[in-house]
């Protein structure tokens, strides 16, 4: 489908005579493909289209599919795939027109529609697979974002959008039916339910001798790939619904963690939609997971193009950690030393002072650290005045907000009942300057408070049973006079010391040891080299 | 069921919208359908029927202290949680969560006419309410009770003898006419013995234990 004349650029780079090194890229690319050699596949993916485009195409595209058809047969499959990266490197270096946004969502369509209807014989490596899956939703919500911003839009783009909407590009309903065909198509609910079929998807990886991977893997992608489209609607236990199949919290046999950037997907969003549940233990536990996994794998990515996104969606990971643990101190106890050390280190003072009710601070974290939310209506054409960008958000924000604010007395509360074992309902009320009503009510919403659903161990992720999240304890009782009695006892936590002491030990040891290591001959004393090791 | 494929498919809109009348006459609920009726109506907003989706709301709050009212909420646009009868419903769920409950009963007549076509929402309400003041109160006075729950008298009585019956409620009178009533002990309004530390895993403990391997 042509959404309108290509625009004069594309046609003079049509002109440019494209760099031999390019073309021998596309012929080996293609010749690897078809051979369905992933290994070498994988490293033209990952590391000869990044080198190449450094070199070449820093600030422009790469050659249009049909400078390169040629060298490749005119093979149909494989210009989806070069059109696949050639619209994500565009996404990258410029803003897409409206054209190129429509082309890229035929491009997908078509690519999918092979993938779902057409007798797939390759094998791609699973990262691409992964990467398109998301690739798919980031420009859907890109999309999302350039239709908001209706002002700017000269009256030519607008007739443009008309048809696109008419045409069904970037559809909502579309995006979401493409991703749950593609789970129902390729069986991976079934797979991954049966006895021992998420242990064998985990040791296959997919890659199957004669089968091919692509169906499978980009149905297990979905999964994820649905739970992100589903957050950025609000919609949090559609989001965990939709993820079902896979359980965050049984991490045995669980295939994310071998690609990065689903590993985190899936721990951010599905982080994200419990801490909007009010689920903040299994929040708690979800970032903690993916924080240490980010510490212990960030190395590898230190070169990759991915590298800066997965410092920044630490970074957001820990803005959710950290109102997670002022919501309900109690999460801290799940935290790994580490990973507690770190959050201190990183919003100590944020954090308190969320502790104390500020909804500023509050507001500032979410504003930083939630997603980019979309409105799933279409603004309206006729009255291109408005943003809509912004609904979406402020909704968001105005549901988080409400709840804190329903629970701006607790802190204080919480203050005076840690200085007490029994307190009188009525010094209470003195003390904190409310009525006995009002405070009688703020003991029962901070016992409510006290109490979260969290995954059991049975079930998928969005099932869970009660339990308790309290940082202090108490009832109310009635003494013999008739007065109300607030009974009170702090839930001190009995940190592991254990195992603080046992890394100072092993710490020390090691200091200990190099102390005692005899000077190497031909080292300079001073200044010591960096990377010494011993 | 509304799963899969179906819950993307806006030609199954007018199914949710009777599955929502039904839920309503048959005292029945299912989240995952009206939350899948809201995300159509997100895609069509011309399409949203205001009543439906304060029917939602409705049978949303009957589920408290779960928190199926928010998660609906926000799949809600702002502007129609500015519009009645929406606003007023967000103001009677933040009584309740503030356990605030003398107001949620003043502001509750205004909405008579909408909560009363749901069967069982005074009674999912009250409910809510006693389960509330269950989890934190090991003794009540018969006057919060009444001030609560709105009820006095007869009915207040009948109340509580049906639970001194059902549930070991225990009433002591007092001098003056009121009563003092204790309620079971449960998990919830009784201070749980303090966690003991656990045990420390074989890894930690290994460099220590073997300082020869280093």
């Amino acid at each position: 489908m042509r959404y309108g004349h290509p625009a004069a650029g594309a046609d003079s780079r049509f002109a440019e005579p494209v760099p031999d090194m390019v073309k021998q890229f596309v012929v080996y690319f293609y010749r690897h493909i078809r051979e369905r050699n992933v290994r070498e596949i994988h490293t033209m993916y990952d590391t000869s289209f990044a080198k190449l485009s450094e070199r070449f195409y820093k600030t422009s595209s790469w050659p249009p599919v049909d400078a390169v058809a040629d060298l490749v047969d005119q093979d149909h499959v494989f210009c989806l795939l070069y059109k696949e990266m050639y619209f994500r490197h565009l996404y990258a270096v410029a803003q897409p027109s409206l054209e190129q946004r429509a082309e890229s969502w035929d491009n997908y369509c078509s690519l999918f529609n092979v993938v779902l209807h057409g007798n797939v014989n390759m094998q791609l490596p699973n990262a691409w697979l992964w990467d398109m899956v998301d690739e798919f939703i980031y420009q859907f919500q890109s999309f999302a974002q350039y239709r908001g911003r209706l002002q700017n839009k000269a009256p030519e783009e607008l007739q443009m959008l008309r048809k696109c909407a008419s045409a069904g590009v970037w559809d909502v309903l579309s995006v979401l039916n493409y991703l749950q065909a593609l789970i129902d198509k390729s069986g991976v609910v079934k797979e991954l339910s049966t006895e021992g079929g998420a242990q064998r998807f985990n040791e296959t990886e997919g890659y199957e001798q004669h089968s091919s991977n692509v169906l499978p893997m980009v149905g297990y992608f979905s999964l994820v790939g649905l739970l992100r489209v589903h957050s950025l609607f609000g919609d949090y236990h559609g989001a965990l619904k939709a993820l079902a199949p896979i359980n965050p919290f049984v991490t045995k046999h669980l295939f994310t963690p071998k690609i990065a950037g689903c590993n985190i997907t899936l721990y951010y969003y599905g982080g994200f939609c419990y801490l909007m549940q009010r689920r903040y233990l299994d929040a708690a536990k979800a970032f903690n997971l993916v924080l240490s996994y980010i510490a212990r794998v960030k190395q590898y990515h230190a070169r990759s193009a991915q590298y800066d996104q997965i410092l920044k969606k630490n970074e957001q990971i820990y803005a959710l950690l950290a109102i997670t643990t002022a919501l309900c101190p109690a999460a801290n106890n799940l935290l790994d030393e580490n990973i507690l050390n770190a959050l201190q280190e990183k919003s100590a003072d944020k954090i308190s002072k969320m502790k104390n009710g500020s909804e500023n601070a509050f507001e500032d974290l979410f504003s930083y650290a939630c997603p980019k939310f979309v409105t799933a209506a279409p603004p309206s054409l006729d009255n291109p005045n408005i943003n809509t960008n912004q609904e979406a958000y402020r909704l968001q924000l105005r549901c988080f907000l409400g709840l804190i604010h329903e629970q701006r007395h607790l802190p204080t509360l919480k203050q005076f009942l840690k200085l007490y074992t029994s307190i009188s309902l009525p010094k209470l009320a003195s003390l904190m300057e409310l009525d006995e009503a009002t405070v009688r009510g703020q003991l029962l919403v901070l016992k409510a408070a006290s109490f979260c659903k969290t995954w059991s161990g049975t079930g998928d992720a969005t099932e869970g049973t009660v339990h308790a999240a309290a940082d202090v304890d108490f009832y109310i009782d009635i003494n013999e006079a008739g007065t109300e009695l607030v009974h009170v006892s702090d839930t001190k936590v009995v940190r592991r010391q254990g195992e603080f002491l046992a890394r100072h030990i092993s710490k020390f040891a090691d200091i200990v040891r190099d102390l005692n290591t005899p000077e190497l001959p031909n080292v300079p004393l001073a200044p010591a080299p960096m990377t010494a090791t011993y | 069921m509304v799963v899969g494929a179906d819950a993307y498919d806006h030609r199954k809109l007018p199914e949710l919208e009777r599955k929502v009348a039904d839920q309503v006459n048959t005292g029945t609920y299912d989240l995952d359908a009206n939350l899948a009726l809201l995300r159509l109506y997100n895609v069509q907003p011309e399409r949203i029927d205001l009543r439906l989706v304060a029917s939602i709301l409705i049978k949303a709050m009957m589920q408290l202290p779960k928190p199926d009212f928010a998660l609906a909420l926000h799949m809600i646009p702002e502007r129609l949680q500015e519009e009645q009868p929406v606003a007023a419903l967000i103001a009677l769920t933040q009584h309740l969560e503030g356990a605030r409950f003398q107001k949620y009963w003043e502001a509750v007549d205004a909405c008579r006419d909408i909560v009363k076509a749901v069967p069982g929402y005074y009674e999912a309400v009250r409910a809510y309410i006693l389960q509330a003041i269950q989890s934190t109160c090991q003794k009540v006075t018969r006057a919060t009770l009444a001030q609560s729950l709105r009820a006095d008298g007869e009915t207040l009585d009948k109340l509580i003898q049906d639970k001194v019956a059902s549930e070991g409620w225990s009433v002591n009178k007092t001098p003056g006419g009121g009563a003092i009533i204790s309620l079971p002990k449960n998990d919830m309004n009784t201070i749980r013995p303090p966690q003991s530390a656990q045990g420390m895993r074989l890894n930690t403990m290994l460099p220590m234990l073997v300082p020869a391997a280093q």
